[in-house]
C-alpha cells in the first residue's frame, strides 16, 4: 500500500483550511503553493499579505492559490481573542493572548483554536518545542491524554507483518521518559492518530523486554500499569502487553509466548516503545537495517492537529506531511459533528 | 514598583495558580519539584503574572525557570 497515494486521495476528497505562520520561508511556501494546486488542502498564509505575495510572485508561485490573513487587521484579531477566551479551559487572558498575537505562530494557533482553520502547519523555523508549547497553551490536550508525543509510519521492506511492510511506531522523538500514565496516553493517542489517518483498526502493543510476565521488575512494572491506565481510559480500544516485539508482530511466536486471549499479540499494527530510548534505537534499526521508509513523526494528543516538520525536510517530504495532517484534521472534525 | 512588591505580587500568583498558601512560598521554592511538574499550570501562571503586572513574560523562557525566584528575576528585567 502506498500510503500517500492514499492520504491524497482522502485530502483531496475534503480539502481542509491549513494555516501557515512560517509562510514566507521558501520551501514553506512552496510546500504549501504544491498542496493547495494539487487540491490537498486550502492554504491559509499568516502574516504580513503584501510582503507575502511579492515573495510569491518573485518566486514565480500563483499567489491565488492561496488565502492571505492579515496579522495586523486589528478586527479580525479582536474576534479571535474574544472567541478564544470564551472557550471552555481557555489557559491565556484576553491580554496574554493579544501581547502573543503579532507572532504569526500563535495568531495561526489561535484561528484553530476558535475554528477558523482545522491544523496549523509549523517547524520549518521554529524549534519542535516551540510549536509544542504554542500548541498546548492555546489548542490543549484531548481529553484522557496527559502528554503530547508522536507516531510514525514506517514501510519495511520483507516485514510480513499484519498490514503487510507498515507499522506505526509511538513514540519516538518528544516524550523522553514517560511514567505509567504518559505511557498510556502514547498508546491511546497512537491509536486514534491511526485510525483518523489510515482508517485502520487499531490494535496496539506495549512494549517491553518481558512477555505476560516473562520477566518482573520496575520497568516491567511500568509498562502494565500504563497497560492498566489505558484499558480503564478507553476500553473500546485494543491495546495490550506487556509484550517482547516478536510476541507483538509476529503470530508464531504470540502463539507460544502469550497463553491467553488478545486482540493484539502477534498482529499488533502498532507498537509503543517503554521509553526515548527504545524508540530512538528502534527506529534508526529498521532504517539502517532493513532500509524502512519513515512516515512523520506525526504531532499526536492536542485536541485538535498541530503539526510540526523538519527544519532540513524537502519540498516533496513537507507536501506529504501537510496532506497527512489535513486527513487528521478532516477525520477530527467530520467525528466532532457525529 | 519596586522589587519587593513585585516579589510580593508574583507570590500571589503562584499560590492563586499552584493553590497553595502564599506564606509556605518563597523565592526558594522550586517550580517542578515542589508545586507541580504540569507544564498547563505554568501556562496559566504567566497568564496570571501578565495580567497583574502588565508584563510579556515569553512561554518558553518561562518553562526553563526553576524557582519563583527566577519568575521574580525575569519580571523585573522586564518592567525596567
Amino acid at each position: 500500500m502506498n500510503i500517500l497515494d492514499f492520504v491524497y486521495a482522502r485530502a483531496k476528497a475534503d480539502p481542509q483550511r491549513v494555516a501557515f505562520p512560517e509562510a514566507s520561508n521558501e520551501k514553506m511556501m512552496r510546500a504549501a503553493h504544491e498542496a493547495g494546486s494539487q487540491g490537498y488542502i486550502v492554504p491559509v498564509l499568516v502574516g504580513d499579505p503584501a510582503a507575502l505575495k511579492e515573495l510569491c510572485a518573485q518566486r514565480g508561485l500563483d499567489g491565488d492559490v492561496f488565502t492571505y490573513v492579515d496579522i495586523q487587521d486589528a478586527a479580525y484579531r479582536d474576534s479571535i481573542i474574544a472567541r478564544y477566551v470564551a472557550l471552555p479551559g481557555a489557559l491565556l487572558s484576553a491580554k496574554s493572548l493579544g501581547r502573543r498575537m503579532p507572532n504569526p505562530l500563535y495568531f495561526a494557533m489561535a484561528m484553530e483554536a476558535v475554528g477558523d482553520v482545522a491544523c496549523t502547519f509549523a517547524g520549518i523555523e521554529t524549534t519542535t518545542e516551540e510549536v509544542i508549547l504554542a500548541g498546548q497553551t492555546l489548542i490543549g490536550l484531548a481529553d484522557n491524554i496527559s502528554t503530547i508525543s508522536s507516531l510514525g509510519i514506517f514501510n519495511i521492506p520483507g516485514f510480513a507483518g499484519s498490514e503487510g511492510t507498515l507499522l506505526a511506531f509511538g513514540d519516538s522523538a518528544v516524550c523522553t521518559n514517560p511514567d505509567a500514565e504518559q505511557l498510556a496516553s502514547i498508546a491511546i493517542a497512537a491509536c486514534d492518530t491511526l485510525q483518523g489517518l489510515l482508517g485502520w483498526e487499531p490494535r496496539c502493543a506495549l512494549l517491553s523486554y518481558s512477555t505476560c510476565g516473562s520477566g518482573n521488575g520496575p520497568l516491567v512494572d511500568k509498562v502494565l500499569e500504563a497497560l492498566k491506565i489505558a484499558n480503564e481510559r478507553r476500553p473500546d480500544l485494543a491495546i495490550d502487553g506487556e509484550f517482547q516485539l516478536d510476541a507483538a508482530i509476529n503470530p508464531a511466536v504470540a502463539a507460544k509466548k502469550v497463553r491467553r486471549e488478545s486482540r493484539v499479540a502477534g498482529r499488533a499494527n502498532i507498537v509503543i516503545w517503554p521509553d526515548l530510548n527504545v524508540g530512538n534505537i528502534g527506529v534508526k534499526l529498521v532504517q539502517q537495517f532493513a532500509r524502512a521508509d519513515a512516515y512523520g513523526p506525526m504531532l499526536q494528543g492536542f485536541k485538535k492537529i498541530v503539526c510540526d516538520c523538519s527544519r532540513g525536510a524537502p519540498v516533496s517530504e513537507i507536501v506529504g506531511n501537510i496532506a497527512i495532517s489535513a486527513v487528521r484534521a478532516g477525520h477530527l472534525e467530520a467525528a466532532a459533528k457525529g | 514598583m519596586d522589587k519587593k512588591a513585585i516579589e510580593a505580587k508574583v507570590l500571589q500568583c503562584f499560590a492563586m495558580t499552584y493553590k497553595k498558601d502564599v506564606a509556605a512560598l518563597s523565592r526558594d521554592t522550586r517550580i517542578v519539584e515542589e508545586l507541580s511538574s504540569k507544564s498547563l499550570l505554568m501556562v496559566a501562571l504567566v497568564s496570571t503574572v501578565e495580567n497583574e503586572l502588565d508584563v510579556l513574560i515569553p512561554l518558553p523562557e518561562a518553562s526553563k525557570m526553576k524557582t519563583i525566584g527566577d519568575m521574580v528575576d525575569e519580571v523585573c528585567a522586564r518592567i525596567e
